[in-house]
């Protein structure tokens, strides 16, 4: 049996046609003429003649002439970052309606990427309220208000968060819930209270800080607390009693 | 075999009639290409011949004017072949048949009379 798809292909390849497009085209042809051809056999025909025969039709080009009239060119319908899309806002707008465009093309698509999107965002809020009601709310911890940095020490990942930076530490965002949040004042549980660590200043007014606590006996999480004590301390290692 | 396209028949009535060829072959059932243009050249005795050149650009069209719909059909031990079947759309085929029989009728009893 000739193969017929290499010609096939050769006669569409100025149509510019989407590849997946352009494989069924040939495929679908590359049958047609395989019929032509076993009919042509079956007819008496030699294998020669019934090759020619069922290849006359494509000799002439009128099937790429026919196809070119109603197939669409592969090409974009506009070329992006056209001149005339200089208004941000309307360059957003345009983005906007071609994204639902090809989301609409792709209903399957756009309804797992949109699935996808949904539980990432609620797992994220489900972990981050549990957190925060276990670990965040109820810090045992001596006057939490006066909290002015929390930090992870040895230990840039975990749970409560990624803190890649070389000075890891909760954002103020994050810190502003916990002090609104705080509804007990704890205290250094059983004389738990360990190393002081570091010195930080917030807002970089000179307080007198209050050691690291290590909360609930992970020495991981250290809290740094101020007070106006009126006597400043330095920074420094220092054993709490 | 008399292939006669483009010579007995004019262009312009196969253009006309050839779409509506294609969707009564497909009311009934659906059928791919090389059928298709086999059942136009036995049922009108060779005087219609639908190549592969001009049958299927015709069935692409049908399919994006959203008259028939394509899908291919895999059997064990062949290979695929994309059948073609009738769209609710292309239902419309009942009535531009209607209007199609009572022209060919009207020409026939013109004709008709003229060569009696």
């Amino acid at each position: 049996m000739p193969d017929w798809s290499k010609l096939i292909r050769s006669l569409l390849v100025d149509l510019q046609l989407e590849a997946a497009h352009e494989a069924e085209i040939v495929e679908e042809l590359a049958q047609h003429l395989d019929d032509a051809y076993k009919d042509g056999l079956a007819n008496g025909l030699s294998p020669q003649e019934a090759e020619r025969s069922a290849l006359a039709p494509l000799r002439n080009g009128t099937v790429t002439a026919n196809l070119r009239s109603i197939m669409t060119s592969a090409r974009p319908a506009f070329p992006p970052g056209r001149a005339e899309s200089r208004n941000f806002l309307a360059s957003i707008w345009q983005d906007l309606r071609f994204g639902g465009r090809l989301l609409r093309l792709s209903p399957v698509f756009a309804v797992i990427a949109i699935l996808s999107l949904a539980l990432g965002i609620g797992a994220n809020t489900a972990i981050f309220q549990l957190l925060d009601a276990v670990r965040l709310r109820s810090l045992p911890v001596k006057d939490p208000q006066e909290l002015v940095d929390i930090r992870i020490v040895d230990n840039p990942y975990g749970r409560t968060g990624d803190f890649v930076s070389s000075n890891p530490q909760l954002t103020n965002a994050i810190w502003e819930q916990l002090r609104d949040k705080q509804q007990t004042r704890g205290t250094c549980p059983d004389g738990r209270c360990a190393r002081l660590q570091h010195l930080r200043f917030a807002d970089g007014a000179k307080r007198n800080l209050l050691p690291l606590y290590d909360v609930w006996g992970h020495k991981r999480m250290l809290i740094v607390a101020t007070q106006e004590s009126g006597r400043e301390e330095e920074g420094g290692a220092r054993e709490m009693r | 075999m008399q292939h006669i396209y483009n010579k007995q028949v004019s262009g312009e009535l196969k253009k006309g009639s050839a779409e509506l060829l294609i969707l009564s072959l497909i009311e009934h059932r659906p059928r791919h290409g090389y059928e298709i243009s086999k059942l136009i050249e036995t049922r009108s005795e060779g005087i219609l011949h639908f190549n592969v050149a001009s049958l299927y650009p015709l069935l692409y069209r049908l399919e994006r004017r959203g008259l028939i719909k394509g899908h291919w059909v895999e059997k064990t031990g062949q290979r695929r072949r994309r059948f073609y079947q009738l769209t609710a759309q292309g239902r419309v085929l009942k009535h531009q048949r209607g209007m199609w029989r009572e022209f060919v009728n009207a020409m026939e009893l013109i004709t008709g009379a003229e060569n009696a």
